[in-house]
């Protein structure tokens, strides 16, 4: 699905860096630097805006009454957006980045108060009647929500909810209507807009989806466009997609862009201007490249300090600060690394230094790749023609894949560590027929091994099997068919008795630690279940234990008599690792362990994971869509695709010298967030892309 | 792929904020939670349960419903005696007595002169001389009897039939829930007639079983139904994970988290098995004459309703007490589990607190 919606983009590629390079910078007054917490009413709002702002908001407030008292929400905000420009708020959750916006539509819950200016041309949105709003909401003023599923009613074809609100506010027929739909739907490039029109969200892909509901919001031509995380939910592909179409948008239509985000790397493709927000506060705004290149505030430091940073190789050419340098001096870094590369069959290499300690070998891994990635492109191309054998060769083991490349590394390892913790071979997964529902293959012919305490990152889009892999592995998903031995116990067809030994030795961490925390237990009883249940400890010693691991994890041991719901996200986290160490397992799956984090908690998260990782030596199988997080943790990556390996080797080679088209484009649709950088990748992609197209016709 | 040069542009150097990184989560951290803080505050510091007790406590509806249920059951326990408890009142309800008033009409009197006067027999007389306020007693007695043994039996039957079928899924859900699916088909009134029959001149505790076998369902699928969203919850995959067996994720996960749904529909079910009750006894297949239920009282008085509407009446207001009581409590825990129902606050308590803010 998303193969097709790319294969679509490179039509309108051309034209696009002339644009980006008149659009994306916006002038910046001279000495403007904007302004701090301290802003007043007469600070110089309209930075490098040269038109008309179509919205001004001004001292805006909104508090939440609870229980006998009003908490504040949003203090004092005040920003302009002019048209065609796109304004992004950011914040971590609790910000109130998205109350603050929300009170521009009257869309807060009734306990909200707001308090303040917000100027839509001349008109107040403060205090309007709400049948007023209803008139401004959908007509002027259009929002774009984080969840296209949610978002649009599941009952009804997206043609039907487009027309709704063409009817509604318009006086047009049916036809009239529906053209006007198909129209839209053409200008938000739906793939076959007249089959897509008559389809129900459900039969639709994610990225189609938030198409569909940009075509909804786009009905009446908005003055105002708000997105609240319109990204989020999608994947990585899926994402510069739509971030492609929402920068192409504000230049077709003119509207001003209120950009609700978290996501730093969205930040830096799409802003023009950035407000900051913390504990309700703008505490920092500027152009893009203000906030970006010179952030003033500590917290805006802090914010992209805390963002992983992808070091990525064929469309980020520039890497950054001591990198770059290190590439000048290690001039024979190419050359090394090929003998590297090639050498790599023998795996002892990675797994002494792995055994020496992740923390170091990933120092030495990332100084490497500074030097061969500063070195320019030329002997980069090098380095990858040296080793074309080895793709070819990779290229072949793809169709017979678990067998070799299982061997491969489990010789590899031998040396190492004599037995590899997990071993998957032909490894093929199904989620069982249920009623009607067919059996859906989700994994095939998967192979992988993972030594002692080394860090194997997997990777992947949503539905691409990942997860799957994770779950068979601490056997909550029986194996179809081949082979997975983890901590000496073969899973297929494994008995019930067998299996609980067998998960003794494995753990894993889940995705969205809300959910994996049972809500009626105190946290202390959650994390000393696997040991009270694996009878190794009861009474004052699992109390004693329990309190170990929280303490582990850097948390307070009077947190266990907590609930989970009274906990931060970040805090729910760790308790869900201190869970997962509780048996001291040989090998632990994480399954997306941060990427319900705030950029900053997810750094402290990832920083506790790596040192507790090295403390204790675990083997750990590393899941996650977010490439830049995986370089933190991993030093081997595997890549998957719709169930199926499409690479593996060091991180190293995956994110600099991918091999396959695949990888490339999961890379390169990663947003960096740096502004300048960002620009020179979409160009660079773009042209591949239009390259690839050529090539193809 | 076309190789670009290298950027020449660094960023400034950005200080190392390691160490203020660790901070904000710290910060966070005591602060209780970093997102929807504010909506927290107003759970802060409590465990599940008391988070439910309290805003059950603040649903006026079910508070007084509690309370009038409450004095409901001390009077009628106290006033004719139960069991091994022994009774203030000076009649029997199965005794006849003189006629106090000519008609045997209620001897209460409520004016606001000289207050409430009880009399010989505050709620009257049958034509026979019996003692109505002793039979009302009597029958609310049998009648909440009935009322909770079906109340707890079927919610016993409900949730281990829901719990296993949504659980184990499969052919166990399969033939559990075919059963349910034939034990709905059947009139539950049909049924209770029957089992009524058969345990003719049944006692309440007895009736109480028989119809407690033909109330489960409702419940079993509701469980049923949590149980299948439930097991596909995380924690659910965590215990598992941890070596938890079957039995211990039922009991100890799923179920504690279910307990919601199965609190409230017992309430409901409650006040359906009342109602049964009373529809059984009025047509004549539940409790019997000389033994007595509200409902049959119902419909042995009936016809004399022209002439002695109290011998009507007061049976009727205490089903109706009764039921509408367990109907409030039951929505207002419906409200207290229900994590997503906000409490609108009026404007006047957002006036004061501004006014307090203000301050």
């Amino acid at each position: 699905m998303s193969g097709r919606e790319f294969a679509d983009r490179p039509r309108r590629a051309p034209d696009q860096p002339s644009q980006h390079a008149a659009g994306e910078t916006a002038p910046i007054a001279p000495g403007d630097t904007g302004f701090g917490g301290d802003s007043s009413l007469d600070s110089p709002y309209d930075v490098g805006a040269t038109k008309e702002p179509i919205l001004r908001v001004r001292g805006l407030n909104v508090d939440f009454y609870v229980e006998g008292e009003w908490f504040p929400a949003a203090i004092d905000v005040s920003y302009d957006v002019s048209p065609g420009e796109v304004l992004a708020i950011v914040g971590e959750s609790g910000s109130g980045k998205t109350q603050s916006s929300m009170a521009l539509v009257g869309l807060l819950p009734q306990n909200a108060r707001v308090s303040g200016s917000a100027k839509l041309g001349d008109r107040e949105l403060v205090g309007m009647r709400s049948s007023e709003l209803h008139n401004i909401r959908g007509a002027r003023i259009a929002m774009v929500f984080q969840e296209p599923m949610t978002a649009l009613n599941p009952v009804y074809t997206i043609g039907f909810q487009i027309i709704e609100t063409v009817r509604a506010h318009t006086v047009a027929g049916p036809k009239q209507a529906r053209a006007r739909a198909l129209e839209l739907l053409r200008l938000v490039d739906m793939p076959d807009p007249e089959t897509r029109i008559d389809y129900y969200p459900h039969q639709l892909s994610g990225g189609q989806r938030q198409r569909a509901m940009i075509a909804q919001a786009l009905v009446l031509d908005p003055q105002l466009l708000i997105a609240d995380e319109p990204t989020t939910a999608l994947d990585v592909t899926v994402q510069a997609e739509i971030l492609a179409l929402m920068r192409d948008l504000r230049r077709r239509i003119d509207s001003g862009i209120i950009l609700i985000t978290h996501d730093m790397g969205v930040v830096a493709d799409m802003a023009d201007r950035i407000c900051v927000m913390k504990d309700g506060r703008i505490v920092e705004a500027g152009t893009s490249r203000q906030i970006f290149y010179a952030p003033r505030h500590p917290y805006t430091q802090l914010l992209l300090a805390a963002v992983p940073k992808l070091e990525v190789g064929p469309y980020g050419q520039g890497e950054t600060g001591d990198q770059y340098e290190g590439g000048g001096e290690a001039g024979d870094g190419p050359d090394r690394r090929v003998d590297a590369a090639l050498g790599r069959g023998d795996q002892s290499d990675q797994n002494d230094q792995s055994d020496r300690g992740e923390g170091d070998g990933q120092g030495d891994q990332a100084a490497s790749g500074g030097g061969e990635a500063g070195d320019g492109p030329d002997r980069r191309v090098d380095a990858a023609l040296g080793r074309g054998g080895q793709s070819d060769q990779n290229d072949q083991s793809d169709r017979g894949e678990g067998d070799g490349q299982g061997e491969r590394t489990a010789s590899g390892s031998r040396k190492a560590s004599p037995v590899p913790v997990m071993v998957a071979e032909n490894l093929t997964l199904e989620y069982p027929r249920r009623g009607r529902t067919p059996a859906f293959r989700a994994v095939e012919d998967f192979g992988l091994s993972i030594g002692a305490g080394e860090v194997v990152g997997l990777v992947g889009e949503s539905g691409s099997g990942k997860s799957t892999v994770g779950r068979a592995v601490v056997g909550l998903l029986p194996v179809h068919a081949g082979s997975l031995k983890v901590a000496g116990f073969e899973l297929k067809g494994i008995g019930s008795k067998d299996l609980r030994r067998a998960r003794a030795g494995v753990s894993i961490v889940f995705q969205d630690p809300g959910s994996s925390l049972n809500p009626r237990l105190p946290i202390g009883q959650s994390i000393g279940e696997p040991l009270a249940l694996h009878r190794l400890a009861r009474g004052k010693e699992l109390d004693q234990r329990v309190g170990d691991l929280l303490e582990q994890v850097k948390l307070p041991a009077s947190l266990r008599n907590r609930y989970p719901h009274e906990l931060s996200g970040g805090q729910r986290q760790r308790v869900g690792i201190a869970r997962a160490l509780a048996l001291r397992p040989k090998l632990l799956i994480a399954d997306e362990p941060t990427s319900a984090l705030d950029v900053s908690v997810q750094a402290t998260v990832l920083d506790l994971f790596s040192e507790l990782q090295r403390e204790h030596q675990f083997a750990c199988l590393f899941i996650s869509h977010d490439l830049a997080v995986v370089e933190m943790v991993a030093s081997r990556i595997a890549v998957m695709s719709k169930g199926r390996l499409v690479e593996t080797g060091t991180s190293e080679e995956i994110l600099r010298h991918p091999k396959q088209a695949y990888t490339r484009e999961l890379i390169a649709a990663v947003p960096v967030p740096d502004p300048d950088l960002q620009a020179e990748r979409r160009r660079a992609l773009a042209k591949d892309l239009a390259a690839d197209d050529t090539r193809s016709d | 792929m076309s190789p670009i040069p290298p950027s020449d542009r660094q960023p400034d150097a950005i200080p190392d904020l390691s160490g203020a990184i660790a901070d904000i989560d710290t910060v966070t951290g005591t602060a209780g939670a970093g997102e929807n803080a504010i909506e927290l505050k107003a759970s802060e510091g409590l465990s599940q349960g008391q988070i439910v007790r309290r805003r059950f406590l603040r649903h006026r509806g079910a508070i007084a419903a509690m309370v009038v249920l409450g004095a409901l059951v001390i009077l009628i326990t106290t006033s004719i005696g139960w069991g091994p408890i022994p009774g203030w009142w000076k009649h029997s309800y199965s005794a006849t007595y003189p006629i106090a008033i000519p008609g045997g009409r209620p001897t209460l009197e409520i004016s606001l002169s000289e207050g409430i006067h009880f009399g010989e027999h505050p709620f009257g007389q049958d034509t026979v001389g019996h003692d109505m306020f002793a039979m009302t007693m009597r029958g609310a007695q049998q009648s909440l009897t009935v009322m909770f043994l079906i109340g707890l039996l079927a919610t016993a039957i409900g949730v281990l039939v829901g719990a296993t079928a949504g659980f184990f899924r499969g052919r166990t859900d399969t033939l559990l829930m075919r059963f349910t699916d034939m034990m709905i088909a059947i009139p539950v009134m049909v049924i209770g007639m029957v089992l009524g029959h058969w345990v003719n001149g049944a006692s309440a505790v007895t009736l109480g079983l028989a119809l407690a076998f033909v109330e489960w369902m409702a419940m079993s699928r509701l469980v049923r139904a949590e149980f299948l969203s439930l097991r596909e919850r995380e924690f659910v995959d965590a215990a598992r994970v941890a070596g938890a067996s079957s039995a211990r994720i039922i009991v100890k996960h799923i179920l504690p988290n279910a307990v919601g749904v199965i609190i409230v529909n017992a309430t409901l079910l409650m006040s359906a098995a009342i109602l049964l009750e009373t529809a059984l006894s009025y047509l004549g297949f539940g409790i019997h004459f000389p033994d007595i239920s509200l409902g049959n009282l119902v419909s042995e008085y009936q016809s004399a309703f022209t002439q002695r509407p109290w011998l009507f009446w007061w049976p009727g207001f205490f089903i109706i007490v009764i039921a509408l009581s367990v109907n409030f409590i039951g929505d207002g825990l419906r409200d207290a589990f229900d994590p997503r129902q906000r409490r609108i606050p009026s404007k006047r308590k957002m006036a004061r607190a501004a006014r307090k803010a203000a301050r």
